[in-house]
């Protein structure tokens, strides 16, 4: 028979109240996505809170409901949390709705990580798409903040089109990085685009990177993912070397309501991370 | 260790226990079989099982979490107390207590859901045995014996005089220790109260074994599942009756100034439940059945070595279409 | 004369697919369980193998007919054809893509009913058999006999259209209502106070499990995407309270209202036992009151609710 959980009753926090955290920044990425910076209200979780890259956590905007985004900064970047919100649905739209100095909550950190240790010592080439780069950004800038620990970094991003790109001060940043290899691609450049026009996965091979002591991670849409990780068999990186974070609806996040499965799996407890190896066997129509 | 007590005496006794803890108990409400702050009723012979399942006195079809007031910028959580008081359940049956067994590492684990958890601890679990084969029922081929079960705190066996317990916990000893109501019992009387099972199956529908080694073989035929699934209307009733049926969501009510988060029932048959705002992996009705039955039978299994359904017939005896489960797995397992 | 029935119905559906004239078949098949039948759809010749229409058949198959599209063959009693009236009159069925069979109907039997008066509990029933104007029970080594009128389900009553109003086929039998026609009692709720029926249905409500069983089975809620399922805004809370409860089954009352046609499936379905047709039937009476209309009976009549006249009231636009 269970334990009673040694905590006390009132005042204790269940497993489904979030914290407080104050919203100290909006930034606009594109016409529908923002990036929100948030911190604690309590202070003292300002402190002791941490989460390793690939992590997600429950934003909610209370009388809405809530809503599941990676935790976009990273962990060696203190101070304040960072995540980003397409405008798509009821608490998303409610998200974009509020400023700086308004209150939400925060549950979290949940779900898995990406797997540093495997990652140290390595060739690194992280494929973005669209908003798809907030989760990975998170990875790209603790791997940047301990840059000793890598070896080569390539980072190829791409978005519909110049007006989707995000996180527009971070491509700058590290295309500005001599320690860095950035690639900035669109489906489709305007007028006044100047740079690399082309599908990720198209302008992936073209690059043409050796798998050999590598490893890939990517995120974005779904149909990109499914591209890249064909174009990434053909240059001959194993399922092993390639990972990605899936995506499914999700409401505890910790493995409880039933919803987010593929077969077995959670995607909020065993994922989000995910190694291809781990995902090939799933149908392509089950998430 | 056995003990035994008359059927007066266990009325008595029952109606004892209401100065300590809610004492509920087997009454028909609406014409349908509920458990009910006990009162005297006498106890129907007729009583197989509840309509719906006891697990909703442990995961409740709705429950408040926390608070928030708000107003002039400020928000206050106000987080809510789980259920609190002693509780005692008579006449619970071995399938619903095997489907508590199950769901518990569900609440548990890394993340403990502390309302649940507190409902599971202030309840004491006092089971009857079967005396007769629920409609649409297997709970033979689930591995349960109607007539005797480990997983409540005491397990009653109706005898011509009233009853005979088999004591199972330490709370049951103590609950039923004390000579008012109780006399000490032989495992042999126990063992010769075993009583019959009207309508129980000589032969096994089909072999659970086989269901679990193929459940993973049927998952990518399309065809079959739609076969089967064909009737389904996308109700919930299969998954809010059923006993060892999880799934929850959290909403939030919101009122000027004032609100509360909410956990309640949902069911995966639903057509939204995973839908997204640019996706839904299971828009098709039998892509959700499908995951139902690998759920239950494969799925869960593989992450807590138990399968997800006791057998007790709910499901196919309500279901509005008569969508059999049990036909569904001979299938698998044949 | 089941036996003939059926085959003969298995022989049309069977060459209603060998040319070609449809997709799919919707009948009924054994149960699995006492009293009950369960809805057939056949997508071939192959699939019509377990066709059986000996009793239980309850349910109006015209529900699938929202999600099976192309051309269907359907099995209807004289209510379950309302339905198609109804549908085909609000523009969600075509005529021609029906094949219509009429069965004949000796009204349906209610288990519930039956162990009501036979005054045993409905897990003791072991059998019900019919037998001309009566209907045989037995429970518990006992045996019963009641008027047939006792063990039907309420609408089966007064039935009012014992023969299709609109079929292709009708296979043998008599078309006429089950029981003498007699004016059903008046519903006692009726009669009460406002205050009574508020806490009469917010009584009932409470017992909701919100598992839409009763808007999932109606043919008349066709609707791709239910005003519950809709969050931007959140008309209706998910959330099971009486309060929700209540404005779920009005507003769904409201909304089905004019394309309703009382065939009481949403009451058969409700695992919680709450009487929803006597609020099909208001609505109906109120109906027929108002604007002289009868949902599914009439192809040509203007739909109350779809049907603009310059003499409309308008009073109540301030």
């Amino acid at each position: 028979m269970n334990q009673l959980p040694t905590k006390a009753l009132a005042g204790e926090l269940s497993i489904y109240q979030p914290h407080l955290m104050e919203i100290i920044r909006v930034i606009p990425e594109t016409g529908d996505t923002k990036t929100f910076h948030i911190q604690f209200l309590d202070s003292a979780l300002r402190e002791t809170f941490s989460f390793l890259s690939g992590q997600f956590a429950e934003y909610s905007v209370f009388g809405e409901g809530e809503a599941t985004f990676c935790i976009s900064s990273s962990p060696s970047r203190r101070g304040h949390l960072e995540f980003s919100v397409k405008r798509v649905g009821r608490v998303t739209e409610a998200l974009h709705q509020l400023n700086q100095g308004d209150i939400i909550g925060l549950r979290g950190p949940y779900g898995n990580h990406f797997p540093l240790d495997q990652l140290k010592g390595k060739d690194l080439l992280f494929i973005g798409g669209g908003i798809g780069l907030a989760p990975l950004r998170s990875l790209i800038h603790n791997v940047l903040d301990n840059r000793s620990d890598y070896r080569e970094i390539t980072i190829l991003y791409g978005a519909r089109s110049p007006q989707d790109l995000c996180f527009k001060y971070d491509l700058e940043t590290w295309s500005r990085n001599p320690a860095v290899k950035m690639i900035t691609t669109v489906d489709a450049g305007d007028k006044d685009w100047k740079g690399q026009v082309g599908l990720v996965p198209v302008v992936l091979e073209e690059i043409g990177p050796s798998p050999d002591g590598a490893v890939a991670i990517t995120c974005g849409p779904p149909i990109m993912i499914r591209y890249t990780l064909r174009s990434l068999e053909k240059l001959g990186f194993l399922p092993s070397q390639v990972w990605t974070t899936l995506e499914m609806k999700m409401k505890c996040g910790l493995g409880k309501c039933g919803r987010c499965n593929i077969g077995p799996l959670y995607v909020c407890k065993d994922g989000p991370v995910f190694s291809y190896e781990e995902i090939r066997n799933f149908s392509s129509d089950e998430f | 260790m056995y003990r035994k007590i008359t059927g007066e005496k266990l009325k008595k006794w029952l109606a004892g226990l209401k100065a300590q803890a809610e004492v509920l108990a087997p009454a028909r409400e609406n014409g349908l079989w509920t458990y009910r702050n006990f009162d005297r009723q006498d106890f129907s012979p007729n009583f197989q099982n509840s309509h719906l399942p006891p697990k909703a006195l442990f995961l409740e079809s709705l429950r408040a979490m926390f608070e928030w007031k708000s107003g002039d910028g400020s928000l206050r959580l106000n987080p809510l107390s789980p259920p609190d008081g002693q509780r005692v359940i008579f006449g619970l049956k071995p399938c619903d207590a095997k489907a508590l067994k199950i769901l518990e590492p569900v609440f548990a684990g890394d993340y403990q859901d502390v309302f649940y958890l507190r409902n599971l601890s202030r309840t004491l679990l006092l089971g009857q045995a079967c005396r007769a084969q629920c409609e649409g029922s297997f709970c033979g081929e689930m591995g349960i014996d109607p007539q005797d079960s480990a997983d409540f705190d005491v397990f009653f066996r109706e005898t011509p005089e009233g009853y005979i317990a088999r004591v199972i916990t330490d709370r049951g000893n103590a609950l039923t220790g004390g000579r008012d109501f109780f006399g000490e019992a032989s495992e042999e009387e126990w063992n010769l109260a075993r009583g019959q099972i009207r309508g129980r199956r000589e032969k096994h529908l089909f072999d659970l074994e086989r269901v679990k080694a193929r459940a993973a073989e049927y998952f990518p035929d399309e065809t079959f599942w739609k076969r089967v699934s064909a009737k389904c209307i996308n109700c919930g009733i299969c998954t809010y009756l059923c006993p060892t049926c999880h799934c929850f969501d959290l909403c939030d009510l919101q009122m000027p100034g004032q609100g509360a988060r909410f956990r309640c029932s949902d069911s995966c048959a639903f057509p939204d439940f995973t839908k997204m705002a640019v996706h839904n992996p299971r828009e098709e009705k039998w892509r959700r059945y499908r995951q139902r039955v690998s759920h239950k039978f494969n799925f869960f299994y593989q992450n807590f070595q138990a399968i997800a359904c006791v057998g007790c017939g709910r499901c196919v005896a309500h279901c509005p279409v008569n969508l059999d489960l049990r036909e569904v797995l001979l299938e698998v397992a044949r | 004369m089941a036996d003939r029935i059926r085959d003969e119905l298995m022989a049309m559906a069977t060459r209603l697919f060998d040319e070609g004239k449809i997709d799919h078949f919707l009948g009924y098949q054994k149960g699995t369980v006492k009293f009950k039948t369960a809805p057939l759809i056949a997508r071939s010749r192959e699939d019509l193998e377990g066709l059986w229409v000996e009793d239980y058949f309850a349910h109006n198959l015209a529900l699938y007919l929202k999600e099976i599209k192309g051309k269907v063959g359907i099995l209807v009693k004289g209510c379950d054809s309302r339905s198609l009236v109804s549908l085909i009159r609000e523009g969600q069925l075509k005529r021609e893509d029906l094949y219509v069979v009429g069965l004949p109907c000796p009204g349906q039997i209610d288990p519930g009913k039956v162990a009501e008066v036979a005054t045993c509990e409905p897990e003791e029933l072991e059998e019900i058999t019919r037998s001309g104007p009566e209907v045989w029970v037995r429970f518990k080594a006992q045996e019963k006999r009641l008027p047939k009128a006792l063990a039907l389900l309420d609408k089966c009553l007064d039935c009012q259209y014992p023969q299709p109003l609109i079929f292709d086929s009708l296979l043998p039998g008599e078309y006429v209502a089950p029981v003498e026609k007699t004016t059903p009692a008046e519903d006692e709720l009726r009669k009460k106070t406002g205050t009574e029926k508020w806490s009469f249905w917010s009584e009932q409500f409470q017992r909701c499990i919100r598992c839409y069983a009763c808007r999932n089975v109606c043919p008349a809620c066709f609707c791709p995407r239910c005003i519950v399922e809709e969050n931007m805004p959140q008309w209706v809370s998910p959330l099971p309270t009486g309060g929700d409860n209540f404005v779920f089954h009005l507003m769904r009352m409201m909304h089905v209202a004019g394309t309703c046609t009382s065939c009481g499936e949403c009451e058969r379905v409700c695992p919680m036992g709450i009487p929803l047709r006597k609020l099909n039937n208001k609505m109906a009476d109120d109906l027929r009151e108002l604007y002289d209309f009868v949902a599914g009976v009439d192809l040509d009549k203007p739909l109350p609710f779809r049907t603009y006249r310059q003499e409309d009231a308008d009073d109540f636009i301030k």
